[in-house]
C-alpha cells in the first residue's frame, strides 16, 4: 500500500473528455479513470491497455458477450458497475457515448475508431441543420457539393437524405444491462477497440446536461479504479482510489499524483530526489547510465517515428524529392548516437510486433521487411538530380517543424545536417508548442514536420488506415485512390489472409509514394522506481495502475 | 652654461627686481621645467593601469576578440559538423572541450558562440552611441517641453520588459524568414540605449550651464556644434563607463534569450544555446555546460572589471 506518483512530461492536457484526446500520453488518463466494455491483455483485468497478441480478452464492464456467426452483431451483457456519483453504468451510457463521439458537432479526432459501427462514418460526416443530420449532397459525377461562404467551402446538405442517430447507427441499448452493436463489416479486432478511450462510456445523466463536464473535477464523473479529485491545470492531477469501482478489492494504490513537467531533465531531477516514483520520459543523454543503474527501463512500444512531408507544396509534390530526403537519413546513426533507447531504424512504416495472418508470424517480416536502404546517399543524390536539383542547386530553403522537446530537436539537427551534407539542401528548424504545432500540421502550414504514431490496437490497420484520403491524422495532403480501395477492402473482408494481403499492398503504395519519411520504430524508456511492483504499460502505451503497488 | 637660456639668473647678479626674465613661450620649453602636464586622458590611463582587475579584464576582452575572429578559422572542425560516432566525448587533445550530443566539437562551438556574443556587444555599443547619446543630449540641451516629451517616451520604453518585446517580435516575424537573432538585436536596440539616454541627459543638463558652453553660445555657435563639439566630449567619461557596463548586460540577455529558446536557431550556437543544450546532460556530461558557462562568466567579469576601473579612472573627483 502506498502512494504512487507518475509524472507526465506532456503539459497540455486541456480536456479529459474521453472522446476528444489528441496525444498518446493523454490516453492513459482515460484508462486510469474510465473503463470500457472489455479490456484485453493477459496481464491483469482492468482498464489498462488492450488486447495482447494472444487474443485473450479480459472482461471489464462487460461481463460477457456473444458474437453472431457473420461476426457483425455483438451482444454485450454488462455487470453491476457504478459511476463515481453512485449511479449505475448502463448500456444507455455506452450508446450515448458512442453516438456523442461520432456526432459531427463534437468533431472528435478519433471518431474514426467508431466507423466500424454500422452508420458511424456516415453520421460523423453528416451535416447538421437545425437539430437534424443530413448526408452531404453530391453532384452528377458523385463529387461532394460545397458552396462558398466567405472564404470557406461549406458542404451542402442533401435534405432528402436524413440520418437519424436513434435509428441509423448500429449501437443500441436493449435494456440497462444489454448493449447491441451492429458493425459495418466484420472487424476482427473490434473487441480490441472496445478498450480504446473513444469507446469508453460517459455518464449520460451528467454529460447530456453539461458540455463542460470534463473541464471541472466536480462534474468529471468516471467509472475506473481511480477517480480524479484535484486538477491544477498544467501542474498536477491527483487521482485517488475509487470507492465505487466494481473491482475495488484488487486496487492497491490509494493515491496517484500526475505532475505535468515539460522538461525531461527536471523530471529526472525530481525522480532522483524522490519527488517522483515514475516518469514517462527520460532525457536521452542520461539514458544509457540510467538503464545500467536500473532506474530506467526500456519497454516495448508499438509505434513509428517519422517525418511528414507536405505533398501539396513545391518541391515536395515530386516523389523523387521525397525519396531523396528519405534516403539521405542515417537512421543507424540517429538510433545509436541520439535516441539510444534500443530503437530499430525504420526501413518501412508498420513496426515490428503485430501478428500477421499466419499465427506466430509478424506483419513486418511476413511480406517485405524493408522498402529502402538506410543512408543510401548515392541513390538520394541521383533522385534529387533527376528532380532538377543537382547537388541541391536551386532547392528552395524550407522549414523543418517539430514540437518542442530536446529529443526531437537533436534528431532534427542531425537530419538537418545530413540533408545539408548529403544533398546540399538547407532547412531551418522551427519548434512549436504542441497546440500550435498540431494546428500548423492540420492546416498543412509546414513543409516537413516531425510526427509519430503509436498503435491504437494490435493490428496493422491502426497504422495504415490513417493515410486514406482526408483521414483525420493524414496531415500530408496525400491522396491515393488505390490505397483507399485497399484499406476499404481490408476492412470489408474477414479472411485473415486476404485482409493482410490488402494491408501489405497498401503499405507498399505508401512506401512508393512516400508522403512520410519513417525514421525509427519506437521503444518506450520510462523511469520507474524499484519500489513500484506490478506496473504494467502495454506496447500501445496505456498505463495500468489497477494492480500496481509500492513494495 | 648655454647663453641662450634666458631664464637663468645672470651671473653675478643677486635675485631682485630686474633679475627675472619672461617665461618661455612654447610649451615644450616649459615642460623641461615643470615636467609633462597630465591631461584628463593620460591621467585616466595611468590610474587604470594601477587597477589590476581592470587590466586583466581588458586583456580578457582582447583575447576574446582574437578568439572570436581567428578561432573558428583555425579550428579543424566547423561549428555544425557532426560526427555521430563520437558523441559525448570527454575533453581530450583532439577535442579540448569534448563533443556534444551530435559529436560536434564543443571548443569550436564555444569559439563560434563568442562571435555572436561580441556581435551583440558591438550592436549594443553602437546603438548606445547612436541613439542613447544623441537622444539624451538633445533632450537635455533643448530642455523644457522637448525634454519632457522625450523623457516620458524613455520612461514608457523602460516599462516594457525585453522578454516581452522578443516574444512579440517572434510572433510578428513568424514565417517571415527573419533570423531569430534579428529579433534579439531589435529587442536590445529598443531597450539598451535607455539608461545611456538618461545618464547623458543628466550630464548635459549640468554641462550646458558651464562657462565654456555659454561662451560658445555667445559667439553664435550653432546648436549642433555646441552639443556635439563641446558638451558631449566633456561627458565622455560617464558615457564610456555606461557602455562598458551595458555591453555585458546585453551579452547576457542574448545568452538568456537563447537559453530559453528565443535566440539563434540551430545549428548556429551561441553561448546560451550551448549552455541550454548542456544542461540537459549535466549529470553525465557536466563539461558540456561548464565551458559555455565559463565563457559567459569570464566575459561578464571582464567587462564589469573594466567598466568599474574606467569609472574610477574617469571620475575627475577621484583624481590624485
Amino acid at each position: 500500500m502506498g502512494k504512487g506518483r507518475l509524472l507526465y512530461e506532456e503539459s497540455t492536457v486541456t480536456c479529459l473528455d474521453s472522446c476528444i484526446p489528441g496525444l498518446i500520453l493523454r490516453w492513459s488518463f482515460c484508462h486510469t479513470v474510465s473503463e470500457g466494455s472489455c479490456s484485453g491483455g493477459n496481464v491483469q483485468p482492468g482498464d489498462g491497455a488492450c488486447c495482447d497478441r494472444s487474443g485473450y480478452y479480459d472482461p471489464a464492464i462487460a461481463k460477457s458477450w456473444t458474437i453472431s456467426a457473420d461476426r457483425k452483431t455483438y451482444l454485450f451483457t454488462l455487470r453491476d458497475a457504478y459511476w463515481t456519483n453512485g449511479t449505475p453504468v448502463t448500456a444507455y451510457d455506452f450508446e450515448y457515448a458512442w453516438k456523442r463521439a461520432l456526432s459531427p458537432e463534437i468533431a472528435s479526432e478519433y471518431a474514426y475508431q467508431l466507423y466500424y459501427v454500422y452508420g458511424g462514418e456516415a453520421f460523423n460526416k453528416s451535416i447538421k441543420v437545425g437539430s437534424k443530420y443530413y448526408v452531404q449532397a453530391v453532384d452528377a459525377k458523385g463529387n461532394p457539393l460545397t458552396k462558398k461562404e466567405g472564404d470557406k467551402d461549406v458542404p451542402v446538405p442533401d435534405l432528402k437524405k436524413e440520418i437519424d442517430p436513434s435509428k441509423n447507427i448500429g449501437v443500441r441499448a436493449l435494456n440497462a444491462k444489454t448493449l447491441k452493436v451492429y458493425l459495418q463489416s466484420p472487424t476482427v479486432y473490434f473487441l480490441n477497440l472496445t478498450a480504446f478511450p473513444t469507446l469508453m462510456p460517459v455518464c449520460k445523466a451528467v454529460v447530456s446536461k453539461n458540455d463542460k463536464w470534463a473541464s471541472d473535477v466536480k462534474t468529471y464523473v468516471t467509472n475506473g479504479p481511480f477517480r480524479l479529485t484535484e486538477w491544477s491545470h498544467n501542474e498536477k492531477m491527483v487521482f485517488v482510489k475509487n470507492p465505487t469501482y466494481w473491482d475495488k478489492d484488487k486496487v492497491k494504490l490509494t493515491k496517484i499524483t500526475y505532475y505535468m513537467v515539460e522538461d525531461e531533465s527536471t523530471a529526472l531531477a525530481m525522480f532522483q530526489s524522490g519527488q517522483l516514483d515514475a516518469a514517462a520520459n527520460v532525457p536521452v543523454s542520461e539514458l544509457p547510465k540510467l538503464v545500467a543503474s536500473g532506474d530506467a527501463q526500456i519497454l516495448p512500444y508499438l509505434g513509428t517515428y517519422y517525418y511528414l512531408v507536405n505533398v501539396t507544396k513545391k518541391p515536395f509534390n515530386d516523389v523523387r524529392v521525397r525519396k531523396a530526403l528519405l534516403l539521405a537519413i542515417n537512421r543507424v546513426g540517429i538510433t545509436q548516437a541520439i535516441t539510444q533507447g534500443g530503437e530499430v531504424p525504420a526501413l518501412a512504416y508498420v513496426p515490428y510486433g503485430i501478428a500477421d495472418a499466419v499465427p506466430g508470424s509478424d506483419f513486418r517480416k511476413a511480406s517485405q521487411e524493408s522498402f529502402y536502404k538506410d543512408n543510401d546517399i548515392t541513390t538520394a543524390k541521383a533522385l534529387l538530380a533527376a528532380a532538377g536539383y543537382p547537388n541541391g542547386k536551386g532547392f528552395p530553403a524550407f522549414t523543418l517543424l517539430y514540437n518542442t522537446s530536446n529529443a526531437h530537436k537533436s534528431i532534427a539537427e542531425a537530419i538537418q545536417q545530413m540533408w545539408k551534407k548529403n544533398l546540399g539542401i538547407t532547412c531551418t528548424l522551427k519548434s512549436e508548442e504542441w497546440g500550435v504545432y498540431m494546428d500548423d500540421r492540420q492546416h498543412l502550414n509546414y513543409s516537413v514536420a516531425r510526427a509519430g504514431w503509436i498503435g491504437d490496437y494490435m493490428d496493422p490497420n491502426t497504422f495504415l488506415d490513417m493515410w486514406v484520403t482526408g483521414g483525420g491524422n493524414n496531415d500530408t495532403g496525400w491522396s491515393n485512390k488505390s490505397y483507399d480501395a485497399l484499406i476499404a477492402k481490408a476492412k470489408a473482408t474477414t479472411d485473415p489472409k486476404a485482409r493482410m494481403a490488402a494491408l501489405h499492398a497498401a503499405e507498399k503504395i505508401l512506401m512508393t509514394d512516400m508522403p512520410i519519411l519513417p525514421i525509427y520504430y519506437y521503444t518506450n524508456p520510462v523511469l520507474l522506481s524499484k519500489g513500484i511492483k506490478n506496473f504494467y504499460q502495454s506496447t500501445l502505451g496505456f498505463v495500468d495502475w489497477k494492480n500496481a503497488y509500492m513494495g | 652654461m648655454a647663453a641662450n637660456t634666458p631664464w637663468q639668473f645672470k651671473e653675478g647678479l643677486t635675485p631682485g627686481a630686474g633679475s627675472f626674465l619672461p617665461a618661455p613661450q612654447s610649451s615644450e620649453e616649459l615642460q623641461q621645467f615643470t615636467g609633462r602636464p597630465t591631461t584628463y586622458w593620460s591621467d585616466a590611463i595611468r590610474r587604470i593601469r594601477r587597477n589590476k582587475l581592470a587590466v586583466v579584464g581588458f586583456w580578457i576582452i582582447v583575447a576574446l576578440l582574437v578568439v572570436a575572429v581567428v578561432g573558428p578559422m583555425v579550428s579543424p572542425y566547423s561549428y555544425e559538423e557532426q560526427d555521430l560516432e563520437n558523441t559525448f566525448q570527454s575533453p581530450t587533445l583532439r577535442h579540448p572541450f569534448g563533443t556534444d550530443q551530435l559529436g560536434r566539437d564543443q571548443l569550436t562551438r564555444v569559439m563560434y558562440g563568442s562571435r555572436i556574443s561580441l556581435a551583440v556587444g558591438i550592436v549594443c555599443a553602437a546603438l548606445n552611441f547612436l541613439i542613447g547619446v544623441t537622444y539624451g543630449g538633445i533632450s537635455a540641451y533643448f530642455g523644457g517641453r522637448v525634454d519632457d516629451i522625450m523623457m516620458r517616451i524613455v520612461d514608457i520604453l523602460y516599462g516594457i520588459p525585453t522578454l516581452i518585446i522578443v516574444i512579440l517580435l517572434t510572433v510578428l516575424f513568424k514565417d517571415k524568414g527573419v533570423s531569430p537573432l534579428v529579433n534579439v538585436f531589435i529587442a536590445i536596440g529598443l531597450t539598451y540605449w535607455l539608461p545611456m539616454a538618461r545618464i547623458v541627459r543628466g550630464e548635459i543638463l549640468s554641462l550646458k550651464e558651464r562657462e565654456f558652453a555659454l561662451a560658445a553660445k555667445t559667439i553664435g555657435a550653432p546648436n549642433n556644434r555646441i552639443l556635439f563639439r563641446h558638451l558631449i566630449p566633456n561627458a565622455m567619461g560617464p558615457i564610456i563607463v555606461t557602455v562598458t557596463l551595458e555591453i555585458p548586460s546585453a551579452i547576457f540577455t542574448e545568452a538568456f534569450l537563447s537559453y530559453i529558446g528565443l535566440g539563434v536557431s540551430a545549428p548556429v550556437a551561441s553561448w546560451g544555446v550551448l549552455a541550454s543544450d548542456g544542461t540537459e546532460a549535466i549529470r553525465s556530461f557536466p563539461y558540456l555546460v561548464l565551458f559555455p558557462a565559463l565563457a559567459i562568466s569570464l566575459t561578464m567579469f571582464a567587462f564589469n572589471f573594466l567598466g568599474d576601473g574606467l569609472r574610477d579612472a574617469l571620475d575627475p573627483r577621484l583624481r590624485q
